[in-house]
């Protein structure tokens, strides 16, 4: 019996998903990379040469925002929040702890991860099942729409992001960086709610992966 | 009250790989007209600017209207305290201070006795310290674009004194600031309200030296340095702009470097070629009289007498601290210090661009 509602078809997906090791291995790897560079993007994973945090700080060491309760919210930019620790592993890398910042990565980073692992179970099962369809191309597009949330992340970071793309577009990021992280969620949850709703359709067999063998 | 609230080659690489990537997601945004218009020239392009100081620097009015400049507020960051002011600021000793390197720009003062630094790489995180000497609050600022650093003071129309922040705004390059008790705006360099309800209302400025920590720390052993515990966490040492101390010859880099052509973030109401747009310049005011002398003459004569207002006014350079400073000279040798501070030529121009200049 198929499942008319979208949360249940996801479920069901993202439970089939993950219970196939190469959609889930594949799931992790791109959710890994992704949040990997969104706090590269927010600048809360900095690399950098030149002078090194041992000027200011021992290495290793950890510091704790000196009010880090009321820190916790506090915006620096639309969706970026202001670090309460700051983790300094090795001389010229800094990693600077936002609980929500990490939330919203790990958030965009699943859902981007899910929407190649169940386009990859979608594209499997579909031909396995004799049914057609674009699952991989919906899996790529829940990827590619998760990147809108990575400029939202640097306009915190204007003379950089000025640097890499220019003023014009700096200034349109800007502009628009309060919604970027909005547009990123809806574009990443809707291409994984209809690639879930095509494996819903092609049926139980595909929707329990047992159509894999 | 709550008070507290490589070279081009490599930049143009950077920008051509990033545009590739971005291009195509906003461009439409541009055509829209959303983002910042260019950095172009604008109302007042010129070649050249006076000379010398002379009667027509008194007789014209130095700056554009109030109302223009807050017509030409653009965006600079994501919002009002999105660069966060320092609101309890933490000092350690000289002798303590040893994430300073010689060559590092420091901004000092003496107040009440009392010599401060504040780091330049601490402050391009925050732009503004809002400070309390024995003698009261004193707000010392920071605007990187414009290469410039500036102590106020004032007090709002219901007699509490002025505490600021970054409004997130820039006008010709420049940080807007505004005041807690009013939330009006100021651009540092006018240090006067353009908006809001304390427009018109200009600020006391107090004296502030661009120097080098070594310099200040030779001149002033018993000084006191801001600390990087700011109460926020960021990659001091790491400025987003470039460098006043880059590699072993501690040379300018990225934004602060001269001789890159045309390098600017935003748009500016006025132009000029006369000097690259780096340039420093060491500014002076007197009442509404503005005088701007190129800081490198002024380090090679060593003394520029000119006036100012119709008053006798000497530029003079401080070798010991490598800053220009100007003093009112009066009769019998009497001189009292003017308020002077270093600033590209690109934003004294932008805002002065009828005021006198010797280059």
């Amino acid at each position: 019996m198929r499942s008319r509602a979208p949360a249940r078809w996801v479920a069901r997906a993202v439970s089939v998903a993950l219970g196939d090791r190469r959609s889930r291995r594949l799931a992790v790897v791109v959710a890994g990379l992704y949040l990997l560079v969104y706090l590269i993007a927010l600048g809360d994973l900095v690399i950098w040469a030149g002078t090194g945090s041992s000027r200011f700080v021992r290495v290793p060491s950890v510091e704790v925002a000196a009010d880090w309760p009321a820190q916790l919210l506090a915006q620096r930019a639309p969706f970026a929040y202001e670090p309460v620790l700051a983790i300094h592993p090795v001389d010229h890398v800094t990693v600077f702890v936002a609980p929500a910042d990490l939330g919203m990565g790990l958030l965009l980073g699943a859902l981007a991860g899910l929407n190649v692992g169940v386009a990859l179970l979608a594209t499997r099962t579909g031909r396995a099942c004799g049914v057609r369809g674009a699952a991989g191309w919906r899996g790529a597009a829940g990827l590619l729409g998760a990147l809108p949330a990575l400029a939202g992340g640097v306009t915190c970071c204007v003379p950089t992001l000025a640097l890499a793309v220019g003023t014009q577009l700096a200034g349109a990021l800007l502009a628009v960086g309060g919604y970027l992280f909005p547009v990123a969620l809806l574009a990443t949850a809707l291409p994984l709610v209809w690639n879930a709703h095509r494996l819903a359709r092609a049926g139980p067999a595909a929707a329990s992966g047992s159509a894999l063998g | 009250m709550n008070d507290e609230p490589r070279g081009v080659t490599r930049r143009r690489f950077l920008q051509a790989l990033g545009g590739l990537g971005l291009a195509g997601g906003v461009s439409f945004l541009v055509a829209r007209g959303i983002a910042f218009r260019p950095a172009a020239p604008a109302a007042g392009r010129a070649g050249s600017a006076p000379a010398t100081p002379g009667p027509s620097a008194a007789a014209a009015p130095a700056t554009d209207s109030l109302d223009e400049l807050a017509r030409s507020v653009r965006h600079g960051a994501p919002g009002k305290d999105a660069i966060p002011a320092i609101d309890r600021p933490r000092f350690v000793a000289a002798s303590s201070a040893r994430f300073l390197a010689d060559e590092d720009v420091v901004f000092g003062l003496v107040r009440d006795g009392q010599a401060r630094a504040y780091p330049q790489l601490v402050l391009v995180w925050h732009e503004i310290v809002n400070e309390r000497f024995p003698s009261g609050p004193l707000s010392i600022t920071y605007c990187p674009l414009t290469g410039s650093a500036v102590a106020f003071r004032g007090t709002a129309p219901d007699g509490r004194p002025y505490t600021f922040g970054t409004s997130g705004d820039l006008v010709n390059s420049n940080l807007l600031m505004y005041d807690r008790q009013t939330d009006s705006r100021w651009p540092q360099l006018l240090g006067q309200a353009i908006s809001g309800p304390s427009r018109g209302r200009v600020l006391e400025q107090v004296p502030l030296d661009w120097t080098s920590w070594g310099r200040w720390r030779a001149v002033h052993p018993d000084t006191l340095v801001l600390s990087t515990r700011t109460g926020y966490l960021r990659q001091y040492g790491n400025d987003p702009y470039g460098s006043y101390n880059y590699g072993a010859a501690h040379e300018l880099f990225g934004y602060y470097e001269p001789g890159q052509g045309r390098f600017l973030y935003f748009p500016l109401l006025h132009e000029s070629d006369r000097f690259d747009e780096k340039e420093v310049m060491v500014a002076a005011e007197l009442g509404p009289h503005r005088l701007a002398v190129r800081k490198a003459l002024l380090r090679d004569r060593g003394t520029i007498q000119t006036s100012l207002g119709g008053r006798p006014v000497a530029f003079r350079y401080d070798p010991a601290l490598d800053a220009g400073r100007a003093y009112l000279t009066g009769r019998g040798g009497s001189s009292k210090r003017l308020v002077t501070f270093d600033v590209m030529w690109l934003a004294w121009f932008a805002f002065f661009p009828r005021a006198a200049v010797i280059g």
